[in-house]
């Protein structure tokens, strides 16, 4: 069967790009390798302190109190609301809706304004990479409006396909929903491409699940050229439960509520309403201003070490692994080279499904993601239910890929004993 | 959550031999022809999915089989369900399916003879996660079963 990879390895030998003392969590735990930030990332000090802060010298309801309590609350979560719209690069800053993340993102722009805009017949346009809050959302509303959901397919390197992606545009498609970059292969959308190609086929507007972009890439939404950017705050060593859509304002315009209540009205009459302007239109309810507040500091945190470090130290950590991961027998990688593909290793280990992978490698401390990363029509064609999911941040360094292919070895062994 | 609760023992308690050899070379692969039943478990954490056959006649599994992919943990306990039904009436493959899921909850486990390498399942208990993969094939075995 495999054999044991043997070579003495040379230890990687890469630093952190943010000290691992910034996260309690990582430095309480010094063993531990965290190789999932794909699904979430860790916290660091300085965002649990902004939250603390904002309950323990803030707290009250934003919007409602005529005292200075309350204007305190409003104004942290106002200043928030533009630090985050200005690191995505969003200059008219009300143009950021705060949402749990970009699944209720995603769930909110196919209400506000598919519901309206998408008619019988009519064409939405997604790809075969998306994750299940960038499908599901708009396989319901073709279903609901009997339009026709065209699936863009993939090169063998798991890329869009944009020949093929080019070819679904056609004057029917209303929204084309595409992600950045996959959360589950880690495959760089080439936005400015599909850009020209939308504009240039189609009236559709362009929707971009920035999960995985906001966190790994510099992001400039006002030179994107689209129409909506949906992203989760968790991702980006922020809270879980805050996130956001930035949306242009002629769009916005053209959405109508989709949730009702307070802090979203203008005025309300017994049997009619009238509504706030943005962002208020769209955020019904007690906002969630603490982690509006905690996802600012994280901002910050990223803006001092600068996204395009951040997206530098990935390219280094990825090669590293890939170097690493290539020597091991039986062992193999999807998706495209490193220039085109976020800090995500998705692979296959020959005879060792990636659930008992997972097992064993926590047992050495290596956090992996195994599963179909809610993405199971990727996976349908890949021609497999589940791969595992390696993937890094800010805090990752040499060790977590050492410690990667060390555990990946002793579970190689551990499959290839023959038992008696 | 990692390390503490976990050591070594625990992992070979549950990757014992006699679940590898069940993953290696699985017993009743293959959903028998003429079956009287069959039923599809999904795991919709990872994506897998066992389809389970069976053959009853006159209250009795005459023939039993499994297809699909899944981890070693769901193949080993799916192989080791044919080997521990095929022959056996319907109502002792109905208590199986109780006793095997009580042990999967942490009941302590007392399998001999015939069924000796059920044993083997109760290293699964210790890790939840994986508790669903053990279950599928018994799971599609009572669903094919009916009722
Ligand atoms: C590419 C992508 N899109 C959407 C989501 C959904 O994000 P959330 O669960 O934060 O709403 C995720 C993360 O799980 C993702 O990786």
């Amino acid at each position: 069967m495999s054999t044991t990879t043997t070579l003495a390895p040379q230890p990687v030998s890469l630093a952190p790009l943010a000290p691992r003392a910034d996260f309690p969590l990582l430095a309480a735990q010094p063993s531990l390798h965290y190789l999932d930030s794909a699904a979430t990332s860790q916290k660091p000090q300085a965002v649990l302190d902004a939250i603390t802060g904002f309950y323990s010298t803030a707290n009250a309801n934003p919007h409602r109190g005529a005292y200075e309590l309350s204007a305190k609350a409003t104004d942290a979560y106002h200043d928030s609301r533009i630090t985050i719209a200005r690191f995505l690069g969003a200059a008219d800053t009300d143009t950021l809706v705060f949402t749990r993340g970009t699944t209720e993102s995603m769930n909110l722009v196919a209400n506000a304004w598919g519901r309206t805009h998408v008619q019988e017949g009519d064409e939405i346009v997604i790809t075969a990479l998306e994750h299940h809050a960038n499908f599901v959302p708009w396989q319901q509303l073709a279903l609901a409006k009997g339009a026709h959901l065209r699936i863009a397919e993939l090169t063998s390197d798991q890329r869009i396909d944009l020949d093929h992606l080019e070819s679904l545009l056609t004057s029917r498609t209303r929204i084309v929903a595409i992600t950045q970059v996959s959360n589950a292969v880690g495959s760089i959308t080439p936005v400015a491409e599909v850009v020209r190609m939308v504009r240039a086929k189609s009236p559709a507007i362009i929707v971009l699940d920035g999960a995985q972009g906001a966190p790994h890439l510099p992001v400039e939404f006002d030179a994107l050229g689209i129409d909506f950017y949906a992203f989760s705050g968790h991702k980006l060593l922020g809270p879980m439960g805050i996130g956001g859509v930035i949306g242009t304002r002629a769009r916005w315009l053209e959405c109508e509520p989709w949730q009702f209540g307070g802090d979203m009205i203008e005025w309300v009459n017994d049997h009619d309403s009238t509504w706030n302007t943005l962002p208020h239109k769209f955020e019904a309810g007690t906002p969630n201003a603490a982690d509006a507040v905690g996802l600012a500091a994280a901002v910050r945190y990223l803006q001092q070490l600068d996204m395009t470090a951040v997206r530098e130290h990935e390219v280094a950590l990825l090669e590293a692994a890939h170097a690493r991961l290539s020597a091991l027998e039986g062992l193999h990688m999807y998706g495209p080279p490193a220039s085109q593909r976020s800090g995500v290793i998705s692979f296959s280990l020959a005879d060792v499904h990636p659930h008992d992978l997972a097992t064993i490698l926590d047992q050495h401390g290596v956090c992996i993601r195994a599963g179909h990363h809610c993405a199971q029509p990727l996976m349908r064609r890949l021609g497999t239910n589940s791969t595992a999911r390696a993937s890094f941040y800010v805090y990752s360094d040499g060790s977590d890929v050492d410690a990667l292919v060390h555990a990946l070895t002793e579970a190689q062994r551990m499959f290839a004993h023959t038992p008696a | 959550m990692t390390t503490d609760r976990r050591d070594g023992a625990m992992l070979s308690a549950m990757y014992q031999d006699v679940i590898l050899q069940h993953y290696r070379a699985p017993q009743g692969r293959g959903v028998p022809d003429g079956r009287t039943g069959e039923a599809l478990r999904k795991n919709p954490l990872c994506g897998d999915e066992l389809r389970v056959g069976v053959v009853v006649r006159d209250g009795v599994i005459a023939d039993v089989g499994f297809e699909g992919r899944g981890c070693s943990i769901a193949v080993a306990s799916a192989s080791m369900m044919t080997e521990a039904v095929r022959g056996a009436t319907v109502a002792a493959a109905r208590g199986l399916i109780v006793r095997v899921d009580g042990v999967l909850r942490g009941d302590a486990a007392d399998f001999a003879g015939a069924l000796a390498d059920l044993q083997a399942l109760a290293g699964v208990a210790a890790y939840p996660q994986r508790v669903g993969c053990a279950r599928m094939g018994w799971g599609a075995l009572g669903d094919a079963l009916g009722g």
